[in-house]
Order: structure tokens, then sequence, then C-alpha cells
């Protein structure tokens, strides 16, 4: 549906783009799900190979009544089958495509409650998490630098996998029997990574060495996001719906390690050694800011009830979405990549309903096809003496995936 | 249902299946765009026959002032002209060589390589030569090699139609102008590279700068100014301008060029953006406090004349006064040929160093070395 489910979600996706949907499931749904996203993202014509992502996503609504008010409880789960967390702080001059590189490939786990206090109106919201990193590299000891073997080095690490949460909320009223309006909002996350290595020692009695290095960096940064939906259904068999959300990426803070090093090696007696130089202390970092905008994203979907039976139903959908980048043009060090995307989606569902001994419930099979196409466009630097050059981005996205869901 | 049939048949391979999804090394870094000059890191023993970084060494012949020609776009086969130094029971003098490496390293006749020596393709024998050539600049031109090299009298030209047997030309091609007033010493370090629009530039050291010549023809060339905005023929690079130790930024180093540039190696090129781009790599050199000190630069513009930008950062940079850039660059990255100091710190002669960029690229083992020079 090109994403354009903020006011249109009745099964475990409503998770993701409205919690307060959840409250119209009517019975316990498991979901059960794989996609894969592949990159096709190249520079100057050569692929980057930059990495996919997929993974097993589980999807839980289980429905239920308070004190005679429908009320509803979700959990989602993506998990990624390759790693569960990829963390890299990267030179901000070396060249990346920032929104794809490694910033989804993340463990996912939400947990929602919603609440339908009137016919007409569903209010949800919850939980997400997510984890940060940090940790310490302590060596100290003594390096014999004139025969190696005899160096005596002790480490100690001490790295720490530390859990942030991040809110979202959701609201969804019914028009009618035809009309639904959603509005859900999604918390900023940010993922620390924090790192501290220090090493201290004696250099085969010749001196002292003293290396403190400390870097701190965002590692993956989700914005705030509001997503305002519409859901109608034209006829009894087609359904329109269209989303528009806001993406607060201004606020966006690129994954370059802020770097501070403390290096004191004094200078033996007598001085140091012909042909010796000590290393100098590295400069430390100064970050160019990103500047990223704002954006508005406008979904539309539609879907197509092909055949309506007592025990089966066929469903086609498609939809649609543009999303234009962000990152502004990178004229001078860094080289955040970005492109402006075009998605075109088509989905098939069917659901059964069988009346055996064993089970009753409904049984759910949906699968997607998605394409991106990137828009290609040529970097031009202002300064001819910068290392990288002008380059031409392109690429295209494709994204499939099937999910399972069981109904009780 | 009978779970009992159902689980070992269909749960158990598909747990195994899903075990089978191990994670591999994130990718990502693959193919990015560069402007094919660095920054270079030197090579080491794994990449090297011989003694790292050195890919063409010889503690008598004191291999030095290289220049690259490349013999393929997709492969790092390369071409290197130098100067060295020949020795008699008499007398000693400077003689260029011809030397080849299939993998851009592995050089006929250096070191490690017994049995062969370079081919000498270049002595001094003209009066004006006054028994002293150096800095060769060789270039693919018309089907043949045309060799540029510097002499006490200019800039001269010496043409081969097999790289190995090179006919001189009979007066230096390019002298000082008297008129230009920074030009204070003979043009010297040529470096010749063909534009888009099929001029030949050239690009050369005097007066502790680098002017820049055209000629449509490689013999007669005219000198190009480096800034339109002066009645005077300038320079298009000079030295940076020194910044005082309390006027730096935390961190902050000095420019690395604020004695004098020289040893200019130009190579034009075509961007993704369909700009004609004109890079230079030069030796830098600063007053230290253990004397003078050098390192690689970069500099460059976009379009066919006008003042080169410098970078702030050296490219290449290890202390041991290197000097004479020369480069080329295929498909899988860029060569960089420097010469510096060599063998014991108390006797240091000059051999020509290998560096290579991407800088966090690795190279595959040396092939064995070139069959011919």
């Amino acid at each position: 549906m090109g994403g354009a489910s903020t006011a249109d979600s009745a099964d475990p996706s409503a998770n993701y783009y409205n919690p307060a949907a959840l409250a119209s499931v009517r019975a316990i749904q498991i979901s059960l799900g794989y996609f894969r996203v592949d990159h096709h993202l190249s520079i100057n014509g050569q692929d980057n190979h930059v990495d996919p992502v997929k993974g097993v996503n589980v999807g839980m609504a289980v429905p239920g009544r308070v004190l005679g008010v429908p009320v509803a409880f979700g959990l989602a789960l993506h998990l990624p089958d390759d790693r569960v967390s990829r963390v890299r702080a990267l030179r901000q001059e070396q060249v990346r495509w920032e929104l794809y590189d490694n910033r989804n490939q993340r463990l996912y786990l939400a947990a929602n409650v919603a609440i339908r206090p009137v016919h007409w109106l569903e209010i949800g919201g919850g939980l997400s998490f997510m984890s940060s990193t940090r940790g310490r590299l302590d060596i100290t000891g003594q390096a014999n630098i004139f025969s190696t073997k005899d160096s005596t080095m002790r480490h100690e690490v001490d790295a720490d996998l530390t859990s942030i949460r991040y809110p979202q909320f959701g609201i969804r009223a019914h028009l009618g029997k035809r009309g639904r309006v959603g509005l859900t909002y999604r918390g900023e996350f940010q993922l620390g990574l924090d790192l501290k290595a220090r090493l201290d020692g004696n250099i085969s009695s010749i001196t002292t060495a003293l290396y403190d290095l400390s870097t701190s960096s965002v590692n993956a940064f989700l914005p705030q996001q509001i997503a305002l939906g519409g859901s109608y259904d034209v006829t009894a068999r087609v359904r329109a719906n269209v989303d528009l959300t806001w993406f607060n990426w201004s606020a966006y803070i690129p994954p370059v390690a802020k770097l501070d090093v403390v290096l004191d090696i004094p200078a033996p007696s007598g001085g140091w050694p012909a042909g010796i130089t000590p290393p100098a202390q590295p400069a430390s970092t100064n970050i160019v800011p990103i500047n990223m905008s704002d954006r508005l994203v406008p979904h539309l979907g539609v879907e197509w009830h092909a055949v309506k039976e007592r025990r089966l139903d066929l469903f086609v959908r498609g939809g649609y979405e543009f999303a234009k980048s962000p990152i502004p043009e990178q004229k001078g060090t860094t080289n955040y990549v970005d492109l402006d995307r075009h998605t075109a989606s088509l989905g098939l569902g069917v659901a059964v309903r069988p009346r055996s001994s064993f089970y009753r419930g409904e049984l759910k099979l949906d699968t997607h096809f998605q394409w991106s196409e990137l828009v290609a466009h040529t970097t031009e630097k202002d300064e001819p003496s910068d290392f990288v050059g002008d380059f031409r981005a392109s690429g295209r996205i494709i994204n499939f995936g099937t999910t399972l869901t069981v109904g009780f | 249902m009978n779970w009992s049939i159902y689980l070992p048949k269909y749960a158990i391979p598909w747990l195994f299946l899903s075990c089978a999804t191990l994670g591999t090394e994130g990718e990502g870094d693959r193919n990015l765009p560069s402007a094919g000059v660095g920054p270079f890191r030197k090579l080491d023993g794994d990449e090297l026959l011989g003694v790292p970084p050195f890919v063409f060494a010889d503690s008598f012949a004191h291999y030095r002032e290289p220049s690259a020609l490349s013999l393929s776009e997709t492969e790092p086969d390369v071409a290197l002209y130098a100067v060295a130094l020949k020795r008699t029971s008499t007398t000693e003098h400077d003689v260029f060589v011809r030397s080849r490496a299939y993998d851009g390293r592995s050089f006929y006749g250096s070191e490690g390589d017994s049995g062969h020596a370079p081919a000498v393709v270049l002595e001094p024998t003209l009066p004006w030569e006054a028994d002293h050539i150096a800095s060769p600049s060789a270039l693919s031109y018309k089907g043949e090699v045309w060799l540029y090299y510097a002499t006490p009298a200019g800039i001269a030209l010496a043409t081969s139609s097999d790289g190995l047997t090179f006919k001189k030309r009979d007066n230096p091609i390019f002298v000082r102008d008297a008129a230009v007033t920074w030009e204070t010493d003979e043009p010297h370090a040529p470096s010749v590279a063909l534009f888009p629009d099929g001029t030949l530039h050239l690009f050369y050291g005097s007066g502790g700068a680098i002017g820049e010549a055209i000629s449509s023809d490689g013999v007669t060339f005219s000198r190009l100014d480096g800034d339109s905005s002066t009645a005077a023929i300038d320079p298009v690079l000079t030295p940076a301008t020194d910044i005082a130790p309390s006027q730096l930024a935390a961190g902050q180093k000095p420019p690395f060029d604020t004695l004098r540039v020289d040893h200019p190696a130009a190579l034009p090129r075509t961007t993704a953006a369909e700009r004609l781009h004109v890079r230079v790599l030069y030796t830098g050199y600063r007053s230290g406090e253990g004397g003078t000190a050098s390192a690689i630069g970069f500099a460059a513009r976009y379009g066919d004349r006008g003042r080169l930008i410098r970078n702030n950062a050296p490219v290449f940079s290890v202390d041991k006064h290197e000097e004479a850039p020369t480069f080329f660059t295929w498909d899988g990255g860029a060569f960089l040929y420097v010469h510096h100091d060599a063998g014991p710190s108390s006797a240091p002669y000059p051999a020509v160093a290998g560096a290579f960029a991407p800088a966090n690229g690795r190279l595959q083992k040396p092939l064995v070395f070139s069959d011919r020079p």
C-alpha cells in the first residue's frame, strides 16, 4: 500500500503503523514474516555493495476487554538474520550511502497497548526498544621494541549494551462506515557508540607511553515522525488510502566519531635517538554539520478485494511514495550520499477461513514486492583539490517479502 | 493435527535452515569514488618482492626522479623512467634508465631481480647538456614515447618509437624568459600532459614556484598566466603562506610547503560531471628544526587554465626527504612513486618508493619481476 496504512491497519502491523488500530483487532493474531531489501547503489557506475537488510518479522495482537471497554495488546519484533546490530563510525570525508549503509540493520522490538473508549475512536501507544554500546579497553605493560616476544602486555575489555527506549502514540477515528483517519507519532532515537581505550606502559625502560583515546558517536539516528493518514472504502471491494509523513531530519546527527586523544611519550634522558621521531598527538575531530532538512513524504495506496467469499478472500494492493532526499548537496568535504526516491509497490493477499475440527480462525498470507528507483544525480565539488572529486550516484532498491498471519 | 509427525518433518529442518543464515562481514565500501590522488599509504612487505616500501632501488645506481608511463587502463602495467648514477672507473654521471612492472611494483632490474639491469635509454651527450640531465617526464604521444627532461640550458625533448632508443632534439625546447620575474632559475622538473582538446601542457619548476605552458605540437610552448588579474605572467602554484604557531587552531598542523614548491606531476582527467580536472602532485618544502623537510602535495583546478588550488594536507609524508612524485591510475586504484632516503640513516641513498591509494585498500601478492625493461 506504499506505506499508506496509518488509518488502515487491523492486524499486527498496527504495532508500527498506528498502535491505536490494535483496538480494532477482533481475535488473537500472530504473524510471522520474512523480507529482504536489496540495495543496488552505484557511484560512477560501480556498485558499492551496500548490505541488504533482511530478517524475520514477528507480530502479535491480543484483543480483550477491561471493564467492558475494548483494549488490545501488541508486540512486534524484527530480527535481522545477518547480524543483530552493526556499528560504524567513519571519517566524515568517506563516501557512504548515509541512509542505507547500516542504519537499518537493527533489532527492533516494540510493545503497545490500545483502547477503544467509544465505538468511533481508538487510542494506542507504547515503547520501542533498541540498544547502544559503551566499551572500554585497557592495555598496560612493558613493550620491548628490541625483542617484541619479550613484551608483556595485559589487556582488559569491558563493554555494555545498554537499552534505550523511545515512545510512539496513535489515534484513529472512524468517520461513518466508510472512512477512517489516523495520526501517529514516533519518537526520535539515537544509538550511541562510546569507546575508550587506554594504553599505559613502559617502552624498553627507555621511556613511558600513555595513549588515552575516547570516542563518542551517534551510530544510528531515527528522526521523530508524525504520520497523518486517511482511508476510504470507495466501494465494497475497493479501498483507497493516503498518508503524509513528516520526518524531522533536521535533527539528524551523522555517525561521525568525535575523537579526543591524550598522547604523552616523554623524551628519554639525553633526548630521542637519531632517526626516531615520536608520534604527534592526533588532531581532534572538527565535525562539519550535516544540515539535513525536514521532509514531508506522501504515500498513496489502493486495495482491491478481488474475491470476497465466505471462506476465501483475495486481495490485490498497489502503492506509491515519493521521498525527497533530506541531505543537502555535498559540495564540500563531507560525502553523505543520498538521492530522491520514487517507490512503487504491489501486494497480493489471500485469506482463508477453514471450518475444520481443529482450526476455525482465519489464515492470511500476504506477499509484497517493492521497487524504489533513485533519481540519478551528479555532485560537483567546489574545491578542485578535493580528494573525492565529482561523482554521479544512482541506484535502485528492491524489497520483497511474505507474511503469514494466523487468527484464532 | 498429529504434531509427532509434523514437528520432525517441518519444524526441525526449518530451525536448521534458520541457523544457516549466519552473519557475514558488513560491506558498503567497495568502488568508492576518488580523484585518484590519495592520500597514499606506503607499500608494505606483503605487497612487494623487495625491501618495503621501495619498488626500484639500487645502492649503487641511486634511482631517483621517477616518471611513470601507464601502459594499460585496466591493469597496473607501467614503464618507469628514472635518473640513475652511472659510474665508471674514473667518472660518474647521471643517465636515464627504463624499467617495467606488470603489477606496478615488481620492476625489472630492481634489487632482488638478480641478473637483470634496467635499460639505459638516455645519456648526456650534447654540449649544452653539460654532462647533466635530470627529471625525465615520459608521455605517450602520436604513437611514440616523448621524453622531456631538464638540462642546465632548459627543458629538452627526446622521442622514441619503442620507448628504449631515443632521438634528441638539437636544442632545448623551453628556456628561461627574463621577462618573467619569478623565473629566477632555469625551468626544470618538467611534466607534460596531453589534454582532451589535443593540446600539451607543460608544468615546470622555477624560482620556487610552478609554472605552466601550452603547445599544440609538443615542441613550441608558450607560457600560460596563473593569474589573469595581473598584467604579468604568474606561476600557477606558489608556496603556501606560513602560519605562526600561535595562530594555529587546536590540532591544526602548519602548512608543509611554505619554502618552495617543485617537481610537478600533472595528470588531467574528465570528471563524472564532464569537467576537465587538472590534477598536479608536487613536492612541497618547508624549513624545519633539522633543516629543510619535504612532503608530497596535491593541487588542482577545473578548466584548462588558471591557478591551481592546493589541498592543505599532504598526500604522502614520511619525513625521509621524499621528492619528485609521479603517479598513474588504473581501474584498481592509483600508484604514487617518489624517491626518498633508503639504506642506513648514517649513509642514506635515494631509491624509488611506492605508495597506493585508496589508503584502506589492499593489494594482492606481487607478481614476479617483469621479464623486460
